[in-house]
């Protein structure tokens, strides 16, 4: 895997990318150099080739000058001694022979001998008579051709090669002798016009393959022959043969050079150098060329890898550096070095990390107002008092944004009071206040920034008060004096404005902390502002709604509660000491027109105006469906019907139930409320824990309807949760309120709701609102009675109930009883009829034992007014005269009295003195 | 719920019977008077009230049951009352000039007539 990784160069760095790529480069370049050096050796090989042919030729040329020049000689001589005159002779021509022979330079020897072969001039004058006739050239004359050359001969005396030439001598026709000369061919190559490669070898062949020269005899081995050789034959033959890189005939070495022939001789001459020298110098040429370039090579590998090193380095550093801002350091960044895309890359990240830093700088900042404004939103929403909001908001801002703070509030009634003054260092807060109190804000000049603000709504900035600015503010002296020992700097004043009203304003000034307010400051404190504006208006929103909320509960709770003989109802309510707003909880009790009476107690989830309303509407509908059909479940599930179509989604739990006073039954129908309890006075408590779903949630099912009979001495006590919710623990809350009620049967009260409301609350406040309703029977049947009713029908059921009731206690036949119901209703039905005109009065009724009689009084304070003519009326008197024993009508300007005296027959057991307790 | 009585319109051998049970008073007489009307309409000579049932009958009550008899005499019917002897309303009617009306102890005894 990492040998996969180390290869592939998809995993190089950048610097091993360069890196390889240069040598890559470096190599391609030597291999072309390497292949053109090749190319160049065997150029310069067949050069050295064409040269040596070159200087074969030229040698070749010179020894043939040489020959033809001999030749000429010889034969100018020839002719000369031909001639003359006189025979030839030592004595005459050997002085001349002399003279050519020492002019020629090269010449081995110069005579001349007569036709026989034998000397007779020299130029040396000795060997005079020698006898030459036995020498080949000497024989080949005398067949008569005209020149010979000799071939190789071995010298006479040094045993050096030398060579002869030789001509006739022909006087008129008849040869008159020989002219001979000889000379070291060695000595035609001492003296060449141009310088031989030392290691050339040059041979010099006669025509018969003889060897006439060489400059190496040692690698020869003394042979002298070399007619056999093929290239040699070729070149006798005329050829020019060029010798290309061939192993030497001779000595076996690999030689290159020419052979060519020397023309008017028949000799050749061979001219060969070896290769290997040639070969060496051209290797070590390489080689030294290679060397070169390997060097070069490693040079610029070393180069690159440090000029790669250089780009790379900066660019490390800065990858590192960018490494480290993207982890949120802050680096320092390395100084622009390298190349100039190096630099550029560098300025650039130095750039883009001063912009971070920046940014960052500015997030912070923004970071730490927005948690400032967050801080300030929490802090001001604990509390919904305008003022203690305002007075909260100056502790915020001190020291976070200013030094210190006035806050000023606008009143209702449009003047500024100081709320509150704070300061950083809590023992100059005195200072500031003394100035705050001894120069306030004048209304009435609106160079005053407070002033201004509060008028234009508009912010006052003033990064650096100076005493222009103060003089011309209109600060007199003092109080420049006053704000210079305060140590002023910078003032920022900004309106507190919500919906398009100024609550006030807030005065924030740097003065200590030698800090100056920057315009980023003027937008931060603006919001701030803003929130606390929007928390006083909303305190005062709240306060006013809790206003309309408290009066609109009150106003639903009813003012007065039915009571009859026998049943007294009580209401007690508390409002929670925690919850600031009202709550929805309500009781209600109410006539019947049948005389029954109708009791509610309930409670809206939530709080406030909505709360309130809703509760309002509840008890109306219950108000209203109780006039149609009082059975509880018809009654609330019209209140079902009515909450599902209107009110929101609020829980709305209710209990809705109906007192028959005559058969002594509570019949409910409980909508999700806690089970109203029954005392009795056996010491028995009946939890009535039957009960339906919330207010809303049964309008396709039928309620049920619950009945429970009510004992004499028995109470029942309907509430709310907050009763039973004190402790947070509904359990024991019950329990509390069990317990309530069983010292309430033992020991009573009057007013029962009020009492078990007591005993159970003990020393605690609510915490949520509580309502009660207890509705409490007395001991035992009362004998009296008192009502005052409205004048109008429904009132005929109460008083007719009442009489019932003690017709019952007093144990008068049934039938009585209905006959003084039917008198007593008449007396009602008049003062209803006849007592009032269009506005309404009341009726007052009693009734009670005196004397051993029962008395029942029916009065108003109307006028009486006659039966009628009418057909049919007036029977009502009629009747009752006729039911009762004794009727007495009062007429006063003032009103009527009736009074209905019916006799109890003695078997009554009740006395007159011995009341009964009233409930 | 208004007033504590239940009147009821039943045919008994071809007689239109109103049968009052509980209270008749200033607050519920209206429907006794509907339903007198209803039985009025099915044509026939006599119409039958019933107390026999009934707890609370008072001058108001016994006033209309006079105005009915007399607008049923106009068209030719007879207003014909149940109340037994020693009953309440039989003693109210008596008190109030009710007498003038037919009154029977049983509803036999009323149909029958």
């Amino acid at each position: 895997m990492l040998a996969r990784r180390l290869f592939d160069p998809r995993h190089w760095t950048l610097g091993t990318r360069l890196v390889v790529s240069g040598l890559l480069l470096i190599t391609i370049v030597m291999a072309l150099t390497v292949a053109s050096y090749r190319r160049a050796v065997e150029e310069r090989r067949r050069a050295e080739v064409d040269n040596a042919l070159v200087i074969t030729r030229t040698m070749s040329a010179t020894v043939e000058a040489f020959a033809r020049d001999v030749e000429a000689t010889i034969q100018a001589l020839a002719r000369v001694l031909g001639d003359q005159a006189e025979p030839i002779s030592q004595a005459q021509d050997g002085p001349y022979l002399r003279a050519v022979f020492q002019e020629q330079g090269l010449l081995r020897t110069l005579f001349v001998t007569d036709p026989s072969g034998r000397v007779v001039a020299s130029y040396s004058g000795r060997e005079i008579g020698l006898d030459l006739s036995s020498r080949p050239y000497i024989r080949a004359l005398r067949t008569g051709i005209s020149s010979v050359w000799s071939g190789r001969l071995a010298g006479a005396q040094s045993g050096q090669v030398t060579v002869a030439y030789g001509s006739a001598v022909r006087h008129d026709g008849t040869v008159r002798g020989f002219l001979i000369t000889a000379f070291y061919p060695a000595a035609v190559f001492e003296n060449l016009p141009f310088t031989v490669p030392p290691d050339a070898r040059i041979t010099l062949l006669d025509d018969r393959g003889g060897l006439l020269f060489t400059n190496q005899a040692d690698v020869l081995r003394g042979r002298t022959d070399f007619s056999e050789v093929a290239d040699i034959r070729r070149a006798m033959a005329g050829e020019i043969v060029v010798l290309n890189i061939r192993r030497g005939a001779v000595s076996g070495e690999t030689r290159f050079g020419a052979i060519v022939p020397v023309p008017p001789t028949g000799w050749v001459l061979s001219f060969t150098r070896p290769l290997g020298p040639l070969e060496a110098q051209l290797r070590a040429e390489f080689v030294r060329q290679v060397g070169g370039l390997g060097l070069v090579f490693l040079l610029a590998a070393i180069a690159l890898v440090l000029f790669v090193n250089r780009i790379l380095q900066p660019v490390t550093a800065l990858s590192q550096v960018s490494s480290a801002i993207a982890r949120g350091e802050h680096p320092r960044m390395p100084a622009p070095t390298g190349p100039p895309e190096v630099r550029r890359l560098a300025e650039g990240m130095a750039a883009m990390s001063q912009a971070v830093a920046e940014r960052e700088t500015e997030l912070q900042r923004a970071e730490a107002a927005q948690r400032f404004l967050a801080d300030a939103s929490n802090a001001l929403a604990t509390s919904l008092d305008a003022e203690a909001t305002l007075r909260q908001a100056a502790r915020l801002v001190v020291p976070r944004i200013a030094d210190w703070c006035v806050v000023h509030m606008v009143d209702e009634d449009e003047t500024l009071h100081r709320v509150e003054v704070a300061h950083a260092d809590a023992s100059r807060e005195e200072r500031v206040k003394e100035f705050a109190r001894r120069y306030p804000p004048d209304p009435a000049n609106m160079r005053s920034p407070t002033t201004y603000v509060i008028r234009t709504g508009q912010t006052v900035f003033l990064r650096e008060i100076t005493d222009e600015w103060l003089s011309a503010a209109g600060v007199d002296d003092d109080a420049i004096t006053f704000v210079r020992d305060l140590g002023l700097r910078s003032l920022l004043v900004v309106p507190l404005r919500a919906r398009g009203r100024m609550v006030g304003a807030i005065t924030l000034v740097t003065a200590d902390s030698g800090r100056y307010f920057e315009t980023d400051d003027v937008g931060l404190a603006e919001e701030f502002a803003r929130r606390v504006a929007l928390a006083v208006d909303n305190a005062r929103l709240y306060d006013r709604e809790r206003t309309i909320a408290q009066t609109l509960q009150r106003a639903a709770l009813p003012r007065d509660l039915p009571s009859m003989p026998g049943i007294a109802v009580h209401s007690a309510y508390m409002a929670g000491a925690m919850a600031s707003e009202v709550g929805g909880d309500w009781y209600d009790a109410f006539w019947l027109p049948d005389g029954r009476i109708a009791v509610s107690i309930g409670d809206v989830a939530g709080r406030g105006l909505q709360a309130a309303v809703a509760m309002g509407q509840i008890r109306h509908g219950l108000r209203m469906a109780a006039f149609e059909d009082s059975r509880p479940s018809t009654v609330l599930s019209r209140v079902d019907r009515l909450l599902g179509s209107t009110l929101p989604e609020e829980m709305v739990t209710a209990v809705f139930g109906v007192i028959d006073p005559t058969a002594r039954t509570f019949t409910y129908s409980n909508a999700g409320h806690p089970s109203p309890i029954l005392g009795m006075a056996n010491d028995r408590i009946d939890v009535l824990e039957d009960r339906g779903p919330p207010l809303g949630f049964m309008r396709t099912r039928e309620r049920g309807d619950f009945v429970v009979h009510l004992d004499s001495g028995g109470f029942l006590i309907l509430y709310t949760d907050g009763l039973i919710e004190l402790h947070h623990d509904p359990m024991r809350g019950q329990d509390a309120l069990l317990q309530a009620v069983r010292d309430e049967i033992r020991t009573p009260s009057g007013d029962r709701a009020g009492a078990v409301l007591r005993r159970v609350l003990g020393d605690a406040g609510p915490r949520d609102d509580i309502a009660l309703l207890s509705v409490s029977l007395a001991h035992e049947p009362v004998s009296r009675f008192d009502l005052t009713l409205p004048a109008i029908p429904s009132a005929l059921p109460l008083v007719r109930q009442s009489v019932r009731q003690i017709g019952q206690l007093l144990g008068l036949p049934d039938e009585r009883t209905a006959e003084l119901e039917i008198a007593l209703g008449e007396a009602v039905n008049n003062v209803i009829e006849h007592a009032y005109g269009v506005v309404p009065g009341t009726v007052h009724v009693r009734g009670g034992v005196e004397d051993g009689a029962l008395v029942i009084t029916v009065e108003d304070t109307g006028q009486w007014r006659p039966p009628s003519a009418a057909p049919h009326t007036g029977r009502g008197l009629v009747i009752i005269r006729a039911l009762v024993d004794e009727v007495q009508i009062d007429a006063e300007p003032s009103g009527t009295r009736v009074r209905l005296v019916v006799r109890l027959p003695l078997t009554t057991g009740l006395e007159a003195g011995r009341e009964p307790e009233l409930v | 719920m208004t007033g504590a009585a239940s009147f009821k319109l039943e045919i008994v051998n071809g007689v239109p019977v109103v049968e009052v049970i509980g209270e008749v008073d200033m607050t519920n007489s209206h429907e006794l008077e509907g339903l007198l009307d209803q039985a009025s309409r099915t044509g026939r000579s006599t119409v039958v009230v019933s107390l026999s049932g009934t707890t609370y009958l008072d001058s108001k009550g016994v006033r209309l049951l006079l105005r009915s008899a007399e607008r049923l005499g106009l068209i030719r019917q007879r207003l014909v009352i149940v109340a037994p002897d020693g009953s309440v309303p039989r003693r109210i009617l008596e008190i109030a000039g009710g007498d003038t009306l037919p009154i029977f102890n049983s509803l036999e005894d009323a149909i029958r007539a």
